[in-house]
């Protein structure tokens, strides 16, 4: 009876358990992609595009999620603000509900100065163990992890932001510094997955 | 004598007791019976989680989800939880909604609590660094939802979903945590 309920208990723990994506450490190396340019005919190679930057963001982001909505304005700001230091913006949709045809017109409509593109099959999602919409990876010029996760801690009122992760730790490597705080996390939508 | 065999019925009592506080998960006092639309909001932080959420379902199955009323998966699993919850036995186990929902709105997860005639108690998650909620509920959480988890007897973890569920699939599993809770096996 007692070893009935104990090697349940590890069925439960091992099987039923499901084990969540797990995302990259900070520090390693990230893999490797190339996808295609939504609404265009050229792609990205992401090893080829980091060597031209000081730091490559990834951010992966959705057209519909509202969680992901409420920082439009800032992806853009943000972008916006840090493209002209030096820095890389790359918008990556690896939901399965949201067509390359809907990535564009979002990006024209909320007039992002990045490319974004569109990961059929969530496999660069699956590679970098990303899980929600906004989802954000910082890699250095090798495609070492820097950075990873939220833009910031408030979705709905960017003049109530108490800790602008991102854009800190952005400032952090432009002045030669060790980003403070390296993994941060927030609410968000799941990605929709195959 | 006497005082040695009222020991001795005290220590073997007490040990029944205890096996059934640790295995059985059928006869814990549980929530009041719930009507349709009836669910009440209640404010947690995550200092207040595992006492407020967690603690006062020990002894029983407990499932949690998260959910937020601009989640749309989350809005379109929510009857499964129901339909489940009334298929196995609502005597069973129990489910407890958590809304992420900022609290300003928090009239919005009522409103929408009663409009889907959800019957059970839901908490309205109240910090303002989700991180830290997050971290208090499931360090192995990232944030996104619908998020659910399901705890054992002893409010252990024992089932984490990401995304939208499938009936059946929930069903099952929940199946096989009661069959390795039951207070009894079935060879005795």
């Amino acid at each position: 009876m007692l070893l009935k309920i104990v090697v349940g208990f590890i069925a439960i723990a091992l099987g039923l358990a499901q084990s969540l994506s797990s995302p990259l450490s900070i520090g390693e190396k990230t893999p490797d992609f190339t996808l295609k340019i939504a609404g265009r005919d050229s792609s990205i190679s992401l090893y080829q595009e980091i060597k031209k930057y000081k730091y490559t963001v990834l951010m992966f982001i959705s057209t519909r999620c509202p969680y992901c909505q409420g920082f439009n304005t800032r992806k853009t700001s943000i972008a916006k603000n840090f493209i002209p230091r030096g820095i890389q913006f790359i918008g990556i949709n690896s939901n399965s509900t949201e067509d390359e045809s809907e990535v564009v017109s979002h990006a024209q409509r909320n007039k992002f100065p990045f490319e974004t593109v569109k990961d059929h099959q969530n496999r660069v999602a699956d590679l970098y163990g990303a899980e929600r919409t906004p989802e954000i990876f910082i890699l250095d010029p090798q495609g070492i992890l820097k950075y990873h996760g939220r833009i910031d801690e408030n979705y709905t009122d960017e003049t109530s932001v108490q800790s602008p992760d991102l854009i800190n730790a952005l400032n952090e490597l432009l002045s030669g510094k060790d980003v403070s705080r390296k993994e941060t996390k927030a609410f968000g939508c799941t990605i929709k997955r195959i | 004598m006497y005082h040695q065999k009222n020991l001795t019925f005290f220590l073997y009592f007490s040990g029944i007791l205890f096996l059934l506080l640790i295995c059985h998960c059928g006869d814990l006092p549980r929530q009041a019976k719930k009507e349709k639309g009836n669910a009440r909001v209640q404010w947690v932080n995550h200092l207040e989680y595992a006492d407020q959420v967690v603690k006062p379902f020990q002894g029983r199955i407990l499932l949690v989800n998260f959910w937020a009323t601009w989640c749309v998966p989350c809005i379109a699993e929510m009857p499964i939880f129901e339909k489940i919850w009334r298929d196995i036995g609502e005597d069973q186990f129990e489910i407890v909604l958590v809304s992420i929902d900022l609290k300003e709105v928090s009239h919005r997860v009522e409103k929408m609590l009663k409009e889907k005639r959800i019957p059970f108690t839901c908490y309205l998650q109240t910090d303002s660094d989700p991180e830290v909620f997050i971290n208090a509920v499931d360090t192995s959480w990232g944030g996104s939802i619908p998020y659910t988890l399901i705890y054992d007897c002893n409010g252990e973890i024992v089932y984490r979903k990401l995304g939208q569920q499938k009936e059946d699939d929930l069903k099952e599993v929940i199946r096989k945590i009661l069959e390795i809770n039951s207070p009894v096996s079935k060879d005795g």
